[in-house]
């Protein structure tokens, strides 16, 4: 249809045709979609869906996250900027005392979690917070695509973790960092926000996060890249460990 | 004889577009509310920062308004026509209404805005509307900045950097590390909020509409050099800002920094900064031309 063009000023058929046709559409969604709410004077509007698993994750703040193979041999709260994050210092399975870590073997790292402290709140600051405020010099960034396969009952995913080293004045660490939720995870905030809009429009529901932090003590100034390997291995088995426990969705009764 | 009652002027008027008055009435039945609760939620703060970042909206909208407004009479003469795209914008802003997601709902407005200017005079219609629908865009509540602040990073630690640079100047004790200002063991964030985010939009939104209204827009070189100039005082004003919240966190003057930060002060200083817009404006209208002519002395070939 090409558009119709007149110098007079009468209102030709087709006009008044798209202004029923506007008037039309306009008054179903109205009447679909804005009516309902007058009477009710609730406006869905005005507060985001619920976000999936909430209570869950947040309860991570109080109880310690157990962790496939390891142990964990100390939890305590510890404030880092505006938050408080849960630390727990991670022991291998069958080890009775902490040793050097090595690249071929890492025995013992410290875990900090940090769950979404309210529905309000998206992925910000809070990785690097939790570096910078613990005086850790960083640098050797990387971005690791790590996947996450062979779960019961879940479907594979992956998670993009920054691998970087921090070097702090009594040790320096290699560190993994990524925000994670149920079906995958990312540490960049703006990852988290696509996968929270599909859930949105799809389910109706906020998708949760939780930061997740691993700090593995290395001689000083070490090279982190001999100990990427191992810390893959350590970041896969702590996010299963996330998706099994506090991130688990509730599986339907039979 | 008895003069019969004859309808008041306006009404005549209106009665002379029916379909018209019953599309605006039905926006305003769909929009009143949603639009109440953007103000509602700038004037009291009570929604989320993200929503804050639009609260230029306060004055952009009732603008935007305005001006479509005071172009009525040029809409009624432009010819009748359409384009289809305003039939997909319509559809596009019903499903987005629809959805009742705060995000949907919001972009919903400019994109049924839009669709409805598309059905009723075409593109002519969006040329001539296009400034308003603007205004209105950039005033719709988005996740936006969200998505950009991690983009901020290099501009926090440089505002981070000149902030301690000024204090160091005036001699006091101060550590920079990367986004954080350590002042006598009391440590300043810059947030990507605090890097002036929000206030350099605000700026920037507010230019625009300077731009318009004063008929600057007309001059390419005028409308340039006058963006620079916000960019710059913005910046500029934010650096200033987080250096005078660092010296009062680090002086231990709490209530000062709260005033400054979260108080009328803040808002003081982000009101001069806007009037000094107007100041660089006025001086841009008064000793920069409206263009610059070069030409090529060709008397001496």
């Amino acid at each position: 249809m090409t558009s119709v063009t007149t110098t007079s000023k009468s209102a030709k058929p087709t006009a008044r045709l798209l202004k029923i046709i506007l008037i039309v559409v306009l008054a179903a969604v109205v009447a679909i979609g804005t009516l309902p709410h007058y009477f009710s004077g609730k406006w869905p509007w005005a507060a985001y869906p619920p976000t999936a698993l909430l209570k869950q994750v947040k309860a991570v703040r109080e109880t310690p996250l157990e962790v496939t193979g390891w142990q964990v041999t100390s939890a305590q709260k510890v404030s880092v900027g505006d938050h408080d994050w849960q630390h727990q210092n991670m022991l291998l399975a069958g080890q009775a005392e902490p040793s050097a870590n090595q690249p071929n073997q890492i025995n013992h790292f410290e875990l900090l979690l940090l769950p979404q402290p309210s529905h309000k709140d998206q992925p910000a600051v809070e990785l690097l917070d939790v570096v910078a405020l613990n005086d850790l010099k960083a640098d050797s960034y990387q971005d690791i695509n790590i996947p996450i396969t062979g779960l019961q009952d879940q479907s594979p995913s992956s998670i993009k973790i920054r691998f970087l080293r921090g070097i702090g004045d009594q040790q320096t660490y290699a560190i993994a960092q990524w925000y994670a939720w149920p079906n995958g995870g990312s540490y960049a905030p703006g990852d988290w926000f696509w996968v929270d809009l599909r859930s949105q429009w799809l389910t109706r529901q906020r998708t949760p996060w939780l930061s997740v932090s691993l700090f593995v003590p290395i001689e000083p100034v070490g090279r982190v890249r001999d100990y990427r390997d191992a810390v893959i291995q350590i970041s896969q088995t702590v996010q299963a460990s996330l998706i099994s426990g506090p991130m688990a969705r509730p599986s339907p009764a039979n | 004889m008895q003069q019969l009652k004859t309808p008041t002027p306006i009404l005549q008027k209106l009665m002379r577009y029916p379909l018209d008055i019953a599309i605006l009435g039905l926006l305003l039945c769909l929009y009143g509310p949603l639009l109440w609760h953007w103000v509602d939620g700038w004037l009291n703060k009570s929604i989320s920062i993200q929503h804050e970042y639009f609260s230029h909206g306060l004055l952009g909208i009732p603008f935007a308004a305005y001006i479509a407004w005071t172009l009525r009479r040029k809409w009624f003469n432009l010819p009748d026509g359409w384009h289809p795209a305003g039939l997909g914008l319509l559809a596009v802003g019903s499903i987005f209404y629809l959805s009742g997601l705060p995000d949907g709902v919001n972009i919903s407005f400019p994109i049924m805005l839009a669709g409805t200017v598309l059905l009723l005079k075409g593109l002519a219609g969006l040329r001539l509307y296009g400034f308003p629908l603007v205004l209105v865009l950039l005033a719709t509540p988005t996740q936006v900045p969200y998505l950009i602040e991690p983009y901020a990073l290099p501009l926090q630690r440089f505002i981070a950097a000149v902030a301690g640079f000024i204090l160091s100047q005036l001699g006091i004790q101060v550590t920079v590390d990367q986004i954080y200002l350590l002042v006598n063991s009391q440590l300043v964030e810059v947030a990507p909020h605090c890097a002036g985010l929000k206030i350099l939009f605000t700026a920037l939104y507010v230019g625009l509409m300077l731009t318009y209204w004063t008929g600057v827009w007309r001059s390419k070189l005028q409308t340039g050099i006058f963006f620079v100039g916000i960019i710059f005082i913005s910046v500029s004003g934010n650096i200033l800002r987080n250096t005078i919240l660092s010296f009062f966190h680090g002086t231990y003057q709490e209530d000062m920094f709260a005033w400054f930060h979260e108080g009328w002060g803040g808002d003081l200083y982000s009101g001069t900064m806007l009037l000094l817009l107007v100041v660089w404006l006025s001086a841009i209208q008064k000793y920069v031309p409206s263009r610059v002519n070069l030409k090529a002395d060709t008397s001496t070939l």
